[in-house]
């Protein structure tokens, strides 16, 4: 059974008078230990579809199931607190926490078991994603965008989700710097069995993935090919 | 990170906007904790000053004192109105809850023989027009329980001598019979003289005399106190004696006075019921003046709620304001801080988001919101008791000297011969003290509390319609 199924999604959005129809009937299926990417041009739902798999909005037909279980069933609030880590494209983290303060900060809200020590549990993460001690007891805002990066990935692996989304989270990066990202998501795939999704324009990150999902436009629509 | 070191980063890492709510709440939080101290003062001290002065009304039959020798009131009719005042006088002294009660006979008719080696002090010979002896009708001398004398040397009245009016006196120490302080078995002397008009001469001569030895059983002192030291010295006597002695002695004058016409007549000035505790003084007060507005002859109900009522005046217009600030500074209070609060958070919008799609729970999202403020607010509350209350202090005793100032001429239209008005106001000034009691205290915290809870709904408002898609993706 996939960790995350997406069956038959249907959303629109408003357009004027009219409603816009921006994922028409979209399924998917994804499996842990593997590094996905969906790739698509601009406005053409990426950031929707990634919206709708990590219960920040919910579609207007068809539905998700985690471990076979509808999420809505879950619940959108405890599916996110649990099952799902999200990174984003400008990091959203807390400016005026550290970026220990900013991983602990999930560690505390999420009902998995995060292992018993919080502070060095953390800190194993951060060093994990390239972060050292110094660094993880800075303020967020003293980071390079790459750091910040890896701090947002820290805390979304900090909850022991088994799922970790990721919305263009090489896009305010430098080419090397992005780099060292991508490897971090494929290793946390391959290492750690999770199942990494990461929406992205960028056909060089998608080659690293394992598998890619295009989304194409069909007519009104788009859809996966 | 639980959220109880949520909320302290929160507060302790955003120091302006902590700051800035601090500071508002330590404002507004001293405006309340200085209408509380002032509304709180205000009725300490009418239960203070009621407890201290006593709960009593005095019935005053200025009529029968008046027309005692007024020529065109007959003896029956006089008699009528003494009688009707007893009356009343006996119906209220005999309600529940009264702890004692008592009233004076006078009679001028009587006087010093004169050459015996008595001194007194002239201030107070005649306290009671012209009346030198003072008639009691309560063996437990009702003086000595308004802690006007104190009861030294000797013994009180008996029954049997109140009863048959004997000629028993207890004197002030102050009298002195050669050269000494009175002591209890002295023996004074009293006469009664007829004085008839002689048109010859145009003069009053001495028609008849009788000489009255009075017995002293007992002695006191005047107590050194203000409630003592009335202006008019009313209650500072000379010589007590049993009611029933003033109407024998009466009787004995108009025996012997064939002329009617000017006869002297004993007469009551007024009469003081006291009840046992001052709760009951409204109830008291209220049937006496029912029953005395239906009365022919005039009769006066004076009560020490009254008094207290007009002295502390000033005290409650201060409290009646300060009660509007109260009310006042809890909606600026709310409002200010909800905006203030609102716009912080409008700051925060990417915060919640990232809490959000960590999964918070909604609710404890707007536990923490909840927490930082009151938090913070409570702990500029806790800053304002002090400071409130020194302030308070300033502001409201100046308030209240002024007030007083303003209002001394109704004292001295008010006063009466049963209160000195004058050291009363000075006790209300003296009385009025602001103190930090615990009753205050919790006021000052419950209802801060409660404006500061009111005042997240701004931001709880706001929090409830945020959607962190649109925060955190777009």
């Amino acid at each position: 059974m996939s960790i995350l199924e997406v069956k038959d999604i249907y959303f629109t959005y408003p357009d004027g008078d009219h409603r816009k129809t921006i994922l028409n009937h979209v399924s998917a299926s994804f499996d842990c230990g593997k590094f996905y990417t969906i790739l698509g041009s601009s406005g053409c739902g990426k950031t929707t579809f990634l919206s709708l798999i990590s219960a920040l909005d919910k579609a207007e037909s068809g539905d998700i199931y985690y471990n076979g279980i509808n999420i809505k069933d879950i619940g959108f609030e405890k599916y996110r607190r649990n099952h799902v880590g999200i990174v984003f494209q400008n990091y959203n983290l807390i400016t005026y926490m550290t970026a220990l303060e900013n991983v602990r900060i999930a560690m505390g809200i999420t009902e998995n078991d995060v292992g018993g020590d919080i502070s060095s549990t953390a800190l194993e993460l951060l060093e994990k994603v390239g972060i050292d001690r110094t660094k993880a007891d800075r303020r967020v805002t003293k980071l390079s965008g790459g750091e910040q990066q890896r701090v947002a990935i820290a805390r979304a692996l900090s909850t022991n989700a088994d799922i970790i989304l990721a919305d263009e989270p090489t896009g305010n990066l430098d080419k090397k710097t992005g780099r060292g990202i991508v490897d971090i998501f494929k290793n946390l795939a391959h290492d750690l069995n999770k199942c990494v999704i990461v929406v992205t324009h960028s056909e060089e990150v998608a080659r690293e993935s394992d598998e890619i999902l295009r989304l194409y436009s069909h007519t009104q629509s788009f859809n996966f090919e | 990170m639980n959220l109880i070191k949520r909320v302290f980063v929160s507060i302790t890492r955003r120091k302006v906007a902590s700051l800035v709510i601090l500071l508002v709440a330590f404002l507004m939080g001293n405006v309340m904790a200085v209408s509380i101290s002032i509304q709180q003062s205000g009725q300490n001290i009418e239960r203070n000053l009621l407890e201290r002065i006593g709960g009593k009304i005095v019935l005053t039959g200025a009529n029968i004192s008046a027309s005692r020798n007024v020529l065109s009131l007959d003896e029956t009719s006089y008699n009528l109105q003494m009688n009707r005042f007893m009356e009343i006088y006996d119906y209220l002294a005999s309600k529940n809850n009264i702890a004692y009660a008592d009233y004076s006979l006078h009679f001028d008719g009587i006087d010093l023989v004169e050459g015996q080696n008595i001194e007194l002090d002239e201030s107070v010979q005649y306290p009671n027009g012209y009346s030198i002896l003072h008639g009691i009708e309560n063996r437990e001398l009702i003086d000595e329980k308004e802690r006007y004398i104190q009861f030294t040397n000797g013994e009180k009245f008996t029954e049997e001598q109140m009863k048959n009016g004997d000629n028993v006196l207890i004197v002030n120490e102050a009298v002195f019979i050669d050269g000494r302080p009175v002591k209890p078995n002295d023996v004074i002397e009293f006469e009664i003289k007829i004085e008839e008009y002689d048109p010859e001469t145009n003069k009053f001569i001495i028609t008849d005399k009788e000489t009255f030895s009075y017995r002293v059983v007992g002695t006191f002192q005047v107590i050194d106190n203000k409630f003592s030291d009335v202006k008019n010295s009313n209650n500072i006597q000379m010589f007590y004696t049993p009611n029933q002695n003033i109407k024998n002695i009466y009787h004995k004058y108009s025996e012997m006075s064939s002329n009617e016409r000017f006869q002297s007549k004993y007469w009551i000035d007024s009469a003081t019921i006291v009840v046992s505790s001052s709760e009951y003084l409204f109830q008291l007060s209220e049937s006496a003046n029912s029953i005395v507005e239906e009365e022919n002859y005039p009769i006066t109900v004076t009560s020490t709620l009254d008094t207290v009522e007009k002295l502390i005046s000033p005290v409650k217009s201060i409290s009646a304001i300060s009660q509007n600030i109260l009310l006042f500074s809890m909606i600026a209070m709310t409002i200010i801080l909800g905006l203030v609060s609102f716009y912080f958070i409008r700051d925060r919008k990417k915060e919640i988001g990232i809490y959000m799609s960590l999964g918070i729970r909604k609710s404890h999202l707007m536990l923490q919101i909840i927490l930082e403020s009151v938090l913070t607010g409570m702990a500029a509350i806790f800053l304002s008791i002090g400071s409130g209350w020194l302030i308070s202090q300033q502001y409201s005793s100046s308030l209240l000297k002024n007030s007083l100032e303003v209002e001394e001429s109704e004292y001295e239209e008010y006063m009466t011969d049963t209160l000195n008005y004058e050291l009363l106001a000075q006790d209300v000034t003296d009385n009025y003290k602001i103190t930090i009691t615990f009753e205050d205290v919790s006021i000052l915290i419950i209802l801060s509390f409660s404006t500061i809870l009111l005042s997240t709904a701004f931001p709880l408002f706001y929090i409830m319609r945020l959607d962190p898609k649109e925060i955190l993706l777009e």
